[in-house]
């Protein structure tokens, strides 16, 4: 049963060579770890690919991990580094701007919410993307991925303090524009109290 | 605007609060419900850090369906390979050659080997608790084996009759049409299902067979009392989808039932879904799923309804609302073991 198993626990479990602790831990990060790839990377088979070869790779050097505490840190930490790395040589091939394609949309995205029409979806996207990109992953791994500060900076090579800034400034930013957003949005669904309540906060 | 309790930053950072806007957790919805009634003026605050979380999230890439089990399938081959990489980037089609054929030269000796070691066996796929597993039938049927599940079938399953299988345990099947429209046939204790290509689930846990239709159609039959065979008994079911037909070749019960396949299926991603289950069958379902043994020392906890949805890997939320909901209290009494007491009695 490993459901029951904390982090370090779990890990250890594939130290010692238990290849269905590999599967469960597969079976639980993959959403996660395939949605921060898509964010790292718009190529769905260089991120399925950077997957697997996370995967294979934990289990083929499993006698010489180190322990962890944080098995999510862990994965998307090593992810994150192995798109990277692949990355990096598919632009010196092709000279694809970093700017250009990480925590960036496509065409074929589909939105997590659901107020799906177009005008509001145009909207969010224009608040999401006047962020910085690394103002986007930060509040990204912090809040949608649930991270510690810790493990964010690490996963940023920030400095703790540094994150704490960063991450302060980002928030800041979306709280003041989320403002306009949520007033929008309960405008359009008709609560009249509601849309009052939001004229105020803002006013 | 000032707050008592939870900052916006506080309520981001909770992990109820990420349950309940990302994965839109029943338990963690109710869980702020009751939190908006006791503080009715944060309402503005609550929802506009919910906003600002699916903001945070953005236009996000769900993986598709099989994204998980396929890459899966492939990280198990390059384990068994010793590492070999499988599939690379463009740029090296000379190596992507040498691994196909490197695959095929594998599929091949292997092929071989099963001719001359196992040509009269049937083969059987096993998982322990806690392992699911997709298999691929040589027809390219998906079977999804949920946990201390086992399938069997005979390596004559491509032989031109009727694809067979059997099943004890509880598996999601995915069936590849075929033009010739060749029946595949889902054997159990107490059913034989008959289909030509068609998604369902199928659960004979519990003395019984449950079978629970997500797309096309299926043909049922029952099995006699005691016996094993597939003389029927009964004239032939069609089921159509959202169908769930439920029969016990030991009691002879029958019974049938329009539900949301979805909720049948929802174990594949690692989630339980139960709509107005009486708590006693929900424990029961953890039973067989998670390997946890949950007493109870008030039966009559057993016949209220519980709705929502759990994590295979995380049990706590479905303690938490039946803590909230009935005055209980779970006491952790071994490893895999709970009861649950009346609060009174504490």
């Amino acid at each position: 049963m490993y459901g029951s198993l904390d982090d370090k626990a779990l890990w250890a479990r594939v130290m010692e060579g238990d290849k269905d602790a590999l599967a469960f831990i597969y079976n639980t990060y993959f959403p996660s770890l395939y949605r921060y790839g898509m964010k790292l990377s718009p190529d769905a088979h260089l991120v399925k690919d950077s997957i697997h070869d996370l995967f294979t790779g934990i289990w083929l050097s499993r006698e010489r991990l180190s322990a962890t505490d944080s098995i999510r840190f862990y994965l998307l930490a090593s992810l994150k580094r192995r798109i990277s790395r692949q990355q990096g040589l598919l632009n010196r091939l092709t000279d694809q701007s970093s700017a250009a394609m990480p925590f960036s949309g496509s065409h074929e995205e589909v939105l997590i919410g659901e107020q799906t029409d177009k005008e509001r979806k145009e909207k969010l996207e224009k608040v999401i993307n006047g962020l910085p990109r690394r103002q986007r992953e930060i509040l990204y791994l912090r809040y949608y991925e649930g991270l510690d500060t810790q493990e964010t900076a690490a996963l940023m090579s920030l400095s703790v303090s540094s994150a704490y800034v960063l991450l302060s400034k980002a928030l800041n930013y979306l709280k003041q524009h989320s403002d306009k957003l949520i007033c929008l949005f309960l405008g359009a669904a008709g609560s009249a109290i509601l849309f009052l309540t939001c004229s105020l906060l803002i006013g | 605007m000032t707050s008592r309790d939870f900052t916006i930053e506080e309520l981001l950072q909770h992990p109820v609060f990420r349950q309940w806007v990302i994965e839109r957790d029943a338990n963690a919805a109710a869980y702020w419900q009751e939190w908006l009634q006791q503080y009715p003026h944060r309402a503005a605050d609550l929802a506009k850090a919910r906003e600002m979380l699916l903001l945070i999230g953005g236009p996000s890439h769900a993986p598709a369906a099989n994204d998980a089990a396929e890459t899966w399938e492939r990280v198990l081959q390059s384990i068994d390979n010793g590492g070999t990489k499988v599939l690379r980037m463009p740029g090296s089609q000379m190596r992507r050659w040498w691994s196909y054929a490197a695959v095929i030269t594998g599929i091949l000796i292997m092929t071989y080997a099963i001719y001359f070691f196992v040509r009269k066996d049937t083969l059987r796929y096993a998982t322990a608790m806690g392992e699911m597993r997709t298999l691929e039938l040589p027809d390219h049927s998906l079977v999804r084996l949920n946990v201390n599940s086992t399938l069997r079938y005979s390596d004559k399953l491509d032989n031109g009759g009727p694809r067979e299988v059997w099943l004890e345990g509880e598996a999601f099947f995915t069936v590849q049409h075929q033009h010739n429209n060749r029946r595949f046939i889902v054997h159990t204790a107490d059913v034989d299902i008959q289909v030509v290509g068609t998604e369902f689930n199928v659960n004979t846990r519990r003395v019984k067979t449950q079978v629970v239709l997500s797309t096309g159609v299926v043909k049922l039959v029952l099995n006699k009392k005691g016996a094993s065979g597939t003389a029927p008994e009964r004239a032939p079911i069609t089921m159509k989808p959202g169908d769930m037909v439920t029969y016990s070749s030991a009691t002879e019960e029958l019974s049938n039932k329009k539900v949301d396949p979805a909720a049948y299926a929802s174990w594949r991603t690692g989630v339980l879904s139960y709509d107005e289950t009486p708590v006693a069958e929900v424990i029961r379902s953890l039973q067989d799923n998670l390997g946890v043994v949950i007493r109870m020392e008030d039966d009559s906890l057993g016949l209220q309804t519980y709705t929502g949805s759990i994590p295979t890997n995380n049990i706590d939320v479905f303690f938490k609302t039946l803590e909230r909901s009935f005055n209980v209290h779970i006491r952790k009494t071994g490893a895999n073991t709970y009861t649950i007491v009346n609060q009174d009695d504490k």
